[in-house]
């Protein structure tokens, strides 16, 4: 299962397992999303490479408008996968 | 003849083989090639038609005959033949490991080829006409490209399934291509049909091909990197011992000393990390992002060739079920070694 939609702190909260049969949800629902945000973790289970590709393109369009994505509440592992691939510089973490 | 009129032709033969590759080189989304790669391929293509002169010129005499029947039964093999010579190098050393990168440099190999037998050419018949040039700048520069390219195209599609390094592939695609050259030079006796059958059917046949080629590219990175982070989490978490890749690394302390199966897990988990790497920077280029600078790159690679030795031949054949580092996961082995 998952489920994306937005908190009650204004940060975007992803649950359960972001893999090929979600990325369209996902993707629809990040193609609304301006300037900066928050995307929180927490209760991500699991992000596939076709989720990854999601967020970088959304971190694509929103640096180009001066904004961009701060990933927050990382698995360890989800943490050092995105280290290893080469995506500190890309993206903010929290 | 007045220079402007030899600019002319010579833009004329030599400009649709150069905006075609250009386009290639833009339509390759996640920047597999690098332009001085390109560049060194259509240097090769010009090379390649050098030789081909000299042993197209030897083989005439020796073989005693008419020109048009030359044309299209011999020369077609010799040029198929040297044109390939260069990809069969960047196939086998995993230079180029996909269709998208091998139809590019397949592509440009057979534009310098062409542009180097356009120059022959004008300076041989200065004074034919304009048309000539468009005949030769639309038809046979792009047959050259087109079909080296499809020759690539054709070993990295079939080569897939065989393992690129078995010859098989090459035969085949040879055969078809110096087919395809020596159809289009029989039908040279009507220079326009010759030109518009080129025209009508290569960029089909190049885009079916790359279509299929991008396809395969984004199930192999994709599987590719959720495969890898998989297992590097199993390993991390030190709960590799209970899966498939588990038992098997334990079933191999029978045939080899512990601390040889402790490096064999130290390769596995290098194997990933940098496979990550490798698949996260096409993820990114995708996008036109540049990955962040890995100042251990390097190391790791080191670390990879030396843990390569420890375990030996031996251990690599028994790793090679689990193995990420072949085919196309070889090519990475390039792409981190031009990062780091």
């Amino acid at each position: 299962m998952f489920a994306i939609g937005w908190h009650d702190n204004g940060s975007v909260r992803l649950e359960g397992r972001l893999d090929a049969a979600s990325a369209p949800q996902a993707r629809e629902f990040l193609a609304e999303v301006q300037g900066r945000c928050r995307l929180d973790f927490t209760r991500l289970d699991y992000i596939a490479s076709a989720g990854l590709g999601i967020l970088i393109a959304v971190q694509r369009r929103l640096r180009d408008g001066g904004g961009g994505i701060v990933l927050a509440g990382l698995s360890p592992h989800l943490r050092e996968v995105l280290s290893l691939a080469g995506f500190e510089g890309i993206f903010e973490f929290e | 003849m007045p220079p402007l009129n030899v600019a002319a032709r010579a833009a004329v033969a030599c400009l649709p083989v150069l905006l075609f590759l250009t386009s290639l080189v833009l339509l390759d989304t996640f920047r597999l090639v690098r332009r001085r790669r390109v560049a060194v391929a259509l240097l090769a293509g010009g090379v390649a038609a050098l030789a081909t002169y000299f042993v197209n010129t030897a083989l005439l005499d020796l073989t005693g005959l008419p020109p048009w029947r030359f044309a299209v039964l011999v020369a077609p093999v010799v040029e198929e033949t040297v044109k390939g010579a260069y990809l069969a190098w960047l196939i086998s050393t995993r230079r180029a490991a996909f269709m998208v990168d091998t139809a590019i440099l397949g592509f440009a190999v057979g534009a310098g080829f062409a542009i180097v037998e356009n120059a022959y050419y004008l300076s041989q018949l200065p004074d034919a006409p304009l048309l000539v040039w468009a005949i030769r700048g639309l038809g046979t520069a792009l047959m050259h490209g087109g079909v080296t390219a499809l020759l690539g195209l054709m070993v990295q599609g079939f080569g897939e399934r065989r393992g690129v390094g078995s010859g098989r592939p090459w035969l085949g695609a040879l055969l078809v291509a110096a087919l395809l050259h020596a159809t289009f030079n029989r039908t040279m006796v009507q220079p326009i049909v010759a030109t518009a059958l080129t025209l009508a059917f290569l960029p089909g046949a190049m885009a079916v091909a790359w279509r299929l080629g991008e396809r395969r590219l984004r199930r192999w990175l994709g599987r590719g990197f959720d495969l890898d982070s998989e297992l590097l989490g199993l390993i991390r978490d030190g709960q590799v011992t209970s899966t498939p890749v588990g038992r098997y690394l334990q079933s191999l302390r029978d045939s080899f000393r512990a601390d040889v199966v402790a490096d064999m897990l130290c390769l596995l988990r290098l194997q990933c990390e940098l496979s990550l790497r490798a698949k996260g920077t096409l993820l990114l280029r995708e996008q036109g992002f540049a990955p962040a600078r890995d100042p251990e790159l390097a190391a790791k690679l080191a670390e990879v060739r030396w843990l390569e030795k420890s375990v030996g031949h031996a251990g690599l054949l028994a790793l090679r079920p689990l193995a990420r580092w072949r085919g196309a996961d070889a090519w990475q082995r390039h792409l981190l070694e031009e990062q780091s």
